[in-house]
């Protein structure tokens, strides 16, 4: 019970704050310069970056604990994180690619950056489709946190890769070191926390949902052997 | 010493099942100048192939034509219920993995005898590199690709959908080692030293090496059958 | 012109982000029929 309830506070805080963010973005936080109003997706899209990698760290430390201790707890931890990570990186390339296009005229180009979340989002959005293609729970579990940990480690070797590779391309990018605006970062601040506390209640709400299907699942089981 | 000999062991008997069926070996070779065959139709009929999109071209057959090996490995193995009496017997998993990944090697290292050739005919009016020069990138991949490829292939071999889960699952993270590959191989291919080539080779080396180690250290997860 | 790509952002990230939390409270929702349906069974069988 006090699980549901804290996952409620969390997600009350966000409901607050997220409107508070979204507000500071648009009145708030001055116009830049030279992007122009595109540059304001950024405070949504790297918060939302962020809660992705975040997502994808806990799916692999939850890996290794299930590994270890075998309880359900952790795929249900992994199995919330790994789908909260794929819904967001999603919407991380989604918006990229809307502020790259009138920013370096592209959708898309093969910087470090952007390849490690779109391989980051294949690896991930796999491990889904691998869990949804096996019904015995112990052995989903299992081979999901195998995934979960060996696509996590692949991260660092992608990103090292990727900059290495695309030097054979022109790159549109420059690491564009863009000084920002005390009030810019203040508004990042904001959304940033936002972001993460909405985080903690989806991740919390999803886990606790599936803690009570499987534990539904049981009892359906236990019902039809007796 | 005796790990070294269980491992000689099986290795053994997986080619001689190999060479008495022969069915991996040529369904992978005839697989890949399958394909060779149409991206060169592909590609334009009497168009010449620059050294970078020959590249891409080999790796992707290679790669295509590799998958249907890996997959028949533990394919055999589970059909049977082999796999039951392999963990039984005394042997670790870490030496079935080892042998494993060395039957992958020796399968991908065998069917590139016959890929490469067949590559140099099609496309090779452009490149002025022997084939010999390949040899250390070829080796590296089949490395890194047969250790990943055992790991995973003893997952997906453990649903219900083999055939379709493994290149899922496997391609998303051999992603870095492939586009190293095909720079290398370019760079090869258009008659640059070795040592120019480290830039790539080097993360190359690196991505075995930890591939190696995770699958080894997460293999008995996946071949465990609970 | 530019405004589009903003516009089109943040209704991409407010719609995936909703919906997502909307399939999942329908989810939710799904659950909480299926467990009084099968309270009720049980106090069926109970009597």
């Amino acid at each position: 019970m006090s699980v549901l309830n804290r996952s409620a506070l969390f997600s009350g805080l966000a409901a607050l704050l997220l409107p508070v963010a979204i507000g500071m973005v648009f009145f708030y936080a001055p116009m830049e310069k030279t992007m122009g109003s595109v540059q304001k997706i950024f405070y949504f899209h790297l918060p939302l970056a962020f809660s992705a990698f975040l997502s994808f760290f806990v799916a692999c430390v939850s890996g290794i604990m299930y590994l270890r201790r075998r309880q359900r707890v952790w795929d249900a931890r992994l199995a919330a994180s790994v789908e909260i990570g794929v819904v967001m990186t999603t919407l991380v390339l989604i918006t990229g690619s809307l502020w790259g296009k009138p920013i370096w005229n592209t959708y898309w180009t093969w910087d470090p950056r952007l390849t490690t979340s779109l391989i980051l989002w294949f690896i991930f959005a796999s491990c889904l489709i691998l869990r949804s293609a096996i019904d015995e729970e112990g052995k989903r579990a299992t081979f999901s946190a195998v995934m979960a940990i060996v696509g996590f480690i692949d991260v660092p070797i992608v990103f090292l890769s990727a900059r290495i590779w695309r030097s054979i391309h022109p790159t549109v990018i420059r690491s564009n070191s863009v000084g920002l605006e005390s009030s810019m970062i203040v508004t990042l601040l904001v959304c940033m926390t936002a972001m993460l506390i909405f985080w903690v209640g989806l991740y919390k709400f999803r886990v606790s949902l599936y803690l009570q299907e499987a534990k539904v699942n049981d009892l359906q089981i236990d019902g039809t052997k007796s | 010493m005796s790990s070294l000999r269980q491992i000689k062991f099986l290795l053994g008997k997986d080619l001689r099942i190999e060479l008495r069926k022969k069915e991996s070996l040529i369904s992978m070779a005839f697989f890949g100048a399958l394909i060779l065959v149409m991206l060169n139709i592909a590609s334009g009929i009497g168009k010449q192939i620059d050294a970078e999109s020959g590249a891409g071209i080999l790796w992707v057959a290679i790669i295509f034509s590799s998958v249907l090996g890996l997959g028949r490995v533990f394919a055999r193995e589970k059909e049977n219920g082999c796999v039951a009496a392999l963990l039984l017997s005394p042997i670790t998993p870490g030496e079935i993995f080892a042998a494993k990944a060395m039957v992958n090697f020796t399968l991908m290292s065998l069917s590139e005898l016959v890929l490469v050739p067949v590559f140099y005919v099609l496309f090779g009016a452009q490149l002025t590199a022997a084939p010999l020069a390949l040899l250390p990138i070829l080796l590296l991949v089949n490395l890194g690709f047969s250790t990943t490829g055992t790991l995973i292939s003893a997952i997906s071999a453990g649903t219900r959908r083999n055939e379709v889960l493994l290149p899922i699952l496997l391609f998303p993270l051999i992603l870095p080692l492939t586009a190293l590959a095909v720079k290398a191989t370019a760079g090869a291919m258009a008659a640059k030293p070795l040592t120019e080539l480290l830039d790539q080779l080097e993360p190359m080396v690196a991505f075995c090496v930890i591939f190696t180690a995770a699958g080894y250290l997460l293999f008995p997860f996946a071949i465990r059958e609970d | 012109m530019k405004e589009t790509y903003l516009v089109i952002a943040y209704m991409a990230i407010w719609i995936g982000l909703s919906g997502y939390v909307v399939a999942l409270a329908q989810r939710q929702r799904k659950l909480s029929l299926k467990i009084e349906v099968l309270n009720k069974r049980l106090k069926v069988e109970e009597d």
